[in-house]
């Protein structure tokens, strides 16, 4: 299997939003309880395009990237698993023929709610109380950074494809 | 067939997932190795990313070293608390009002034993002969009284010679430096306890304090140390122990000279109130004759 032009730069929009989450935002003054979680919006934009099982898949590796970029995620594996289930749920708001701009957003919202009810379950279990509007600010912003990228993501992804280079 | 090499896919990587998850769970190795692997790959290009300018790097380093100063000296702080905090809750200076102080200098004297000096002194309100304790027991008495500081008379020091109680029965006796008198040779470090009147130690009794008037030089009670040999009796072996006529024994002191650091000065408080006579039980009625 030949990697393809639209799979590197998938993996490549990853990367660098695993490096950008990780290492330059919080150095640009973007305060941890407001930091757009970009990583997920790169698993989104795939996950409506290509359904469930596709999100799955990238969500899990997406989810690895963000592990193994450091500070490394402790326990590892833990939010690839998370990100897997967020892809797979955005995966089951494909349509096969609409362009509802609605709807990616609401598969956003639905995958970024996953990922953040799984970081405040491992809170729980980890710590024993949580403080759940602590990551209200994540949602919010993800969802905004979303309403703006997710079209470009999507339109440059449906370029590629017309271009048969998908 | 598309379908299904995605789903094998899918079910190869969870599978890998759920297996490093399950080891680092389980503190395996390999977890640790998946963790340096990947900080040896992105580590440069973090930094490269957040290259920090040098003038910050310097800053940064000088207050590192800052804080680890000031770490290191609350950590001091907390240790010398803690000391001070034992000897407060210590037996010896249960029921006594003291004053903390601190060894500042130690001497040793040429023949044998040892002073030093405290960082308190007369206007601390310490006096000559006052009694001086560690939380294990007694350390000696006050000799000289300076404005700041005063110097300490460590037991075992020459001259030193304590009256005590011995075990249970309390018989009274004394504690003091080795002396040539001793028929027996005595380690280095503990000290010759001599009967006053004919008694039987045993090894392991406890050695308290006598007392003295007003508690100086020597409140009573305080733990002097522990009998660790009791020589042989004199009255059997009268070649081997001429001029003696009591037993004598070897004392391990409670408190060793070498490390004491926070120390306690007992304050003696005149007594102003008078002794009120107790009451006993009636005596038994006399026959009479």
């Amino acid at each position: 299997m030949r990697p393809t032009t639209l799979g590197l730069a998938r993996a490549a929009y990853l990367v660098v939003a695993a490096l950008l989450t990780a290492t330059l935002l919080p150095r640009l003054g973007v305060p941890g309880d407001w930091m757009p979680d970009l990583v997920l919006i790169g698993v989104v934009s795939t996950a409506v395009l290509r359904g469930p099982q596709h999100g799955a898949i990238v969500g899990l590796t997406a989810g690895w990237l963000v592990e193994l970029v450091p500070p490394v995620g402790s326990p590892l594996g833990l939010t690839a698993l998370v990100t897997m289930l967020a892809g797979a749920v955005a995966g089951t708001f494909r349509s096969p023929s609409s362009r509802a701009a609605l709807r990616p957003s609401a598969a956003l919202l639905a995958a970024t709610v996953v990922v953040e009810a799984g970081r405040l379950g491992s809170a729980a279990l980890a710590e024993g109380s949580v403080a759940p509007t602590e990551r209200l600010g994540v949602l919010v912003t993800t969802v905004v950074v979303g309403l703006v990228a997710l079209p470009a993501l999507l339109s440059a992804d449906r370029a590629l494809v017309r271009r048969r280079l998908g | 067939m598309q379908q299904q090499s995605g789903r094998r896919l899918l079910g190869g990587l969870l599978a890998v997932t759920l297996a490093l998850l399950a080891a680092d769970l389980a503190g395996s190795p390999v977890a640790a190795a998946v963790r340096g692997g990947a900080a040896m790959v992105m580590g440069p290009v973090q930094r490269a990313l957040s290259a920090a300018p040098a003038d910050e790097v310097a800053r940064l380093e000088a207050e590192n070293l800052r804080l680890r100063g000031a770490a290191a000296a609350r950590a001091e702080d907390r240790a010398e608390l803690s000391r001070l905090r034992a000897l407060l809750d210590s037996d010896p200076a249960a029921g006594h009002t003291l004053v903390a102080a601190r060894v500042v200098a130690a001497g040793l004297s040429a023949v044998g034993g040892r002073s030093v000096t405290l960082d308190a002194g007369s206007r601390d309100g310490i006096k000559v002969d006052s009694t001086v304790v560690a939380a294990g027991g007694l350390v000696g008495r006050v000799v000289t009284v300076a404005p700041f500081t005063c110097d300490v008379q460590v037991l075992g020091s020459a001259g030193a010679v304590v009256g005590v109680r011995v075990g249970a029965a309390g018989q009274l006796a004394t504690v003091g430096p080795p002396t040539a008198s001793d028929r027996v040779v005595r380690r280095r470090g503990t000290l010759s306890l001599s009967f006053v009147q004919p008694g039987t130690p045993a090894v392991g009794d406890l050695v308290r304090t006598l007392g003295s008037v007003d508690d100086t030089p020597y409140a009573a009670g305080l733990l002097v140390g522990t009998v660790i040999a009791v020589d042989p009796d004199p009255s059997l072996t009268p070649t081997r122990s001429p001029g003696r006529l009591t037993r004598a024994g070897t004392v391990r002191p409670a408190v060793d000279p070498d490390t004491l650091d926070v120390v306690g000065v007992l304050v003696a408080r005149a007594r102003s109130v008078p002794r009120s006579p107790a009451p006993t039980r009636a005596a038994p009625p006399q026959a009479k004759p």
